[in-house]
């Protein structure tokens, strides 16, 4: 991942985010029935049909 | 989504989001987190859960704490920010249970003329994703960012 611009930065400060260096970030564990759920959402994903979804474009912003 | 939201915090991939909802039972961190679950065509998972104070997140949790509407603002304007750096991938959004997953279709259905406005819908049902319509009982959402 980049670092994000102090531009976004801002834009993001203005919608009420502010943004944590990822040195200071402690990620959260799910528990062990969320995580057991997500798990089967990412396999249940892929037993649905997603090609008829228009395609996604568009410069990515950092 | 010009409803009012909280204030939140985020981690610089923009993918992990935490405020505290604030009512009758008082401070709860919540945490909202987007993890990729499919590649080509790119799909995040949307979790969304509150903070044990342990160290892990549940969204088994019924917080009751009289903010609904504030904190499903919020996590609105969290997947606006998500689009930020993540502009070609899609989220989904798939309550834990029947009753969740109809919060969100009223929720979105409420505010379908404003989401419409930046993104796209569609929803699941009959197994198989079609453009986001009301008063469909779909299990679960796909939200892409309008080109």
């Amino acid at each position: 991942m980049e670092k994000l611009t102090k531009e976004l930065i801002e834009e993001l400060a203005k919608d009420g985010c502010t943004v944590v260096p990822a040195s200071e970030w402690v990620p959260v564990r799910y528990s062990p029935e969320m995580q057991k759920r997500i798990d089967e959402i990412k396999e249940w994903i892929k037993t649905t049909d997603l090609s008829k979804l228009p395609p996604r474009r568009g410069p990515v912003k950092s | 989504m010009k409803q009012e939201k909280y204030e939140f915090k985020s981690s610089d991939s923009l993918l992990e989001f935490r405020f505290f909802s604030e009512g009758p039972k008082g401070e709860i961190l919540k945490v909202v987190r987007y993890e990729e679950t499919f590649k080509e065509p790119s799909v995040y998972n949307l979790a969304f859960g509150d903070d044990l104070g342990n160290g892990d997140v549940s969204d088994e949790v019924v917080t009751d704490n009289g903010d609904t509407e504030k904190v499903l603002a919020t996590v609105g304007q969290t997947i606006l920010d998500f689009f930020k750096i993540h502009p070609s991938s899609w989220i989904i959004v798939k309550g834990r249970t029947e009753s969740r997953s109809r919060l969100y279709r009223i929720k979105v259905a409420q505010n379908l003329d404003d989401i419409r406005q930046q993104l796209k819908l569609f929803g699941h049902v009959n197994e198989e994703w079609r453009p986001f319509e009301k008063n469909v009982n779909y299990d679960s959402f796909l939200i892409g960012l309008k080109d």
